[in-house]
């Protein structure tokens, strides 16, 4: 029973890995969004990005 | 009287002293008169059991729980008597931890445990009631299997050591076709190859071996036909067969199938990906700058829908900068927006060198379809000046896929193969050679 199930699993898994590196599936979040203006070519400050999920480091020990 | 449960005749015997125990020789359950036990079972918990009567006074019984519920038997409410079913006598030996039940409760050597081996059941005909002498302790002068640890082979198998003991011979119920006397002591060594238990046992003039087979619990209450259900098993008996074990090889070989599957599929992936360096761009920002977004190039992403590397190379040094950037579709005007941090300290403090970050950073952006694209970056930093170039890579396999599905197949052989080390700590904690120490293994 337990082989059984494990042998399912693996079956899966494998088939996911697979897939992963087939499509490019696995990756950096991004946050996807339409009707980007044309005009940005020409001047990049009209279109402000939405992603802002990092934060200012100061770091150092 | 008769067997509350089946109508039998009771016998009297008295097992080994002036307390005379009434037995059921069909079906093996035994009465006890109030006073008769050794073992105080007052703090049970009580519900009524309609279906008996007391074979002493007639009564109403109850069924008393006892052992945080491990034990159910049956009281008497009129007499105080109490009834075991067959079997309940030997779980309440273990849970009492007591060996001889009868007699009275107040007597000295009650508490006193006696030898491991208990006597012998069943409706005997002869009682003896010498006092046995006090069985000789084990030590390694008078039990080398302890060290030796020697392997016995017997039909291909091969049967571990497992104990060697000297049990004394307490009573003497029933025939046998050999002398029995109480005081008989033998040298007792078990080995075992589950479900298998090899016993050799030896006294002063022969040498027996007798070979024995785990059964399952169930298997026994069916063969004997019995009412009800067997008592849970407790602990793990010398011969029983590890249930973890037995699927653990054919586990841990699909483990090593799949896990070769990943690699594989992952050395196929980098053979035949494109790689392709698709922008590689430098970019500056100085302090003061109105507008700090800039835009790259039009390039174009050819193939199937596929991931894209991002690499930023910076001029950073005990400095950070967070990069907000927006990868656009020239055509339909579709973004994926991302962003990327990337720091680089570093120092000398107490005699060490230390580094924190790196001047530099990537992200993989997930399924992009082919098309014509530029990107937007954003970046935001203390440093005054700072210059950063931009490259892009399309179809790049990652690592850390097929390494992720080896870490989730792999959990599942271990769990298998813990649950496995621990059903064998059990089963040998008990023995001459408890696992967390180990000895060595000679052939006999």
């Amino acid at each position: 029973m337990m082989t059984r199930l494990y042998t399912l699993f693996a079956a899966a898994v494998c088939a996911a890995c697979v897939w992963a590196l087939y499509a490019g599936a696995w990756g950096t979040q991004a946050d996807r969004v339409e009707g980007v203006p044309k005009s940005v070519r020409d001047n990049p400050g009209t279109y402000r990005s939405h992603y802002s999920t990092y934060r200012r480091h100061y770091g150092g020990k | 009287m008769n067997c509350p449960r089946c109508r039998a005749p009771l016998e009297a015997h008295k097992p080994g002293g002036a307390v005379e125990v009434d037995h059921c020789p069909a079906c093996y359950g035994a009465f006890f008169d109030a006073g008769e036990l050794r073992v105080s079972l007052d703090k049970g918990t009580a519900k009524p059991a309609p279906a008996l009567k007391c074979p002493r006074c007639a009564a109403g019984m109850e069924t008393l729980s006892v052992y945080d519920g491990m034990l159910e038997l049956e009281r008497c409410l009129g007499c105080r008597g109490f009834w075991f079913d067959a079997g309940e006598l030997q779980a309440l030996r273990r849970l009492s931890g007591i060996e001889q039940l009868v007699g009275e409760p107040d007597e000295p050597e009650a508490e006193e445990k006696k030898p491991a081996r208990s006597a012998p059941r069943g409706g005997g005909k002869k009682a003896a009631s010498e006092q046995p002498p006090a069985p000789p302790e084990m030590s390694r002068q008078n039990n080398p299997d302890e060290y030796a640890a020697p392997v016995v082979k017997l039909e291909g198998r091969s049967y571990e050591h497992f104990q060697t003991s000297m049990p004394v011979t307490t009573h003497v119920l029933g025939e046998f076709p050999w002398v029995a006397k109480v005081g008989d002591i033998a040298r007792m060594r078990d080995f075992v190859s589950p479900p298998f238990l090899l016993s050799n046992e030896v006294s002063d003039d022969e040498s027996i071996w007798t070979k024995g087979e785990y059964v399952q619990p169930e298997e026994v209450w069916e063969a004997f036909k019995r009412p009800g259900a067997p008592l849970r098993p407790i602990g793990v008996g010398p011969a029983q067969p590890n249930p973890w074990s037995e699927q653990l090889g054919a586990v841990w070989t699909r483990f090593v199938l799949a896990a070769g599957v990943c690699v594989a599929a992952y050395m196929f992936a980098s053979a035949g990906a494109q790689e392709k360096t698709v922008l590689d761009q430098q970019f500056e920002l100085i302090a003061g700058q109105p507008e700090r977004s800039r835009v790259s190039g039009i390039f174009e992403l050819g193939g199937r829908t596929s991931n894209l590397e991002v690499s930023i190379g910076t001029n950073l040094d005990q400095q950070w900068a967070g990069f907000s950037m927006a990868l656009i579709n020239e055509d339909t005007g579709a973004a994926l927006d991302f962003g990327m941090d990337v720091s680089y300290y570093h120092g000398y403090e107490d005699g060490e060198a230390w580094r924190e970050g790196r001047p530099y950073g990537t992200a993989y952006l997930p399924r992009v379809p082919p098309g014509r694209y530029y990107l937007r970056i954003e970046p935001e930093t203390d440093r005054p000046h700072l210059v950063y170039g931009v490259r892009l890579r399309r179809d790049v396999p990652l690592k850390r896929v097929p390494l992720l599905a080896v870490g989730l197949l792999l959990f599942f052989p271990v769990f298998m193969s813990i649950r496995s080390g621990s059903f064998e700590a059990q089963r040998w904690a008990e023995s001459d050679h408890p696992r967390s120490g180990s000895g060595g293994e000679d052939d006999e």
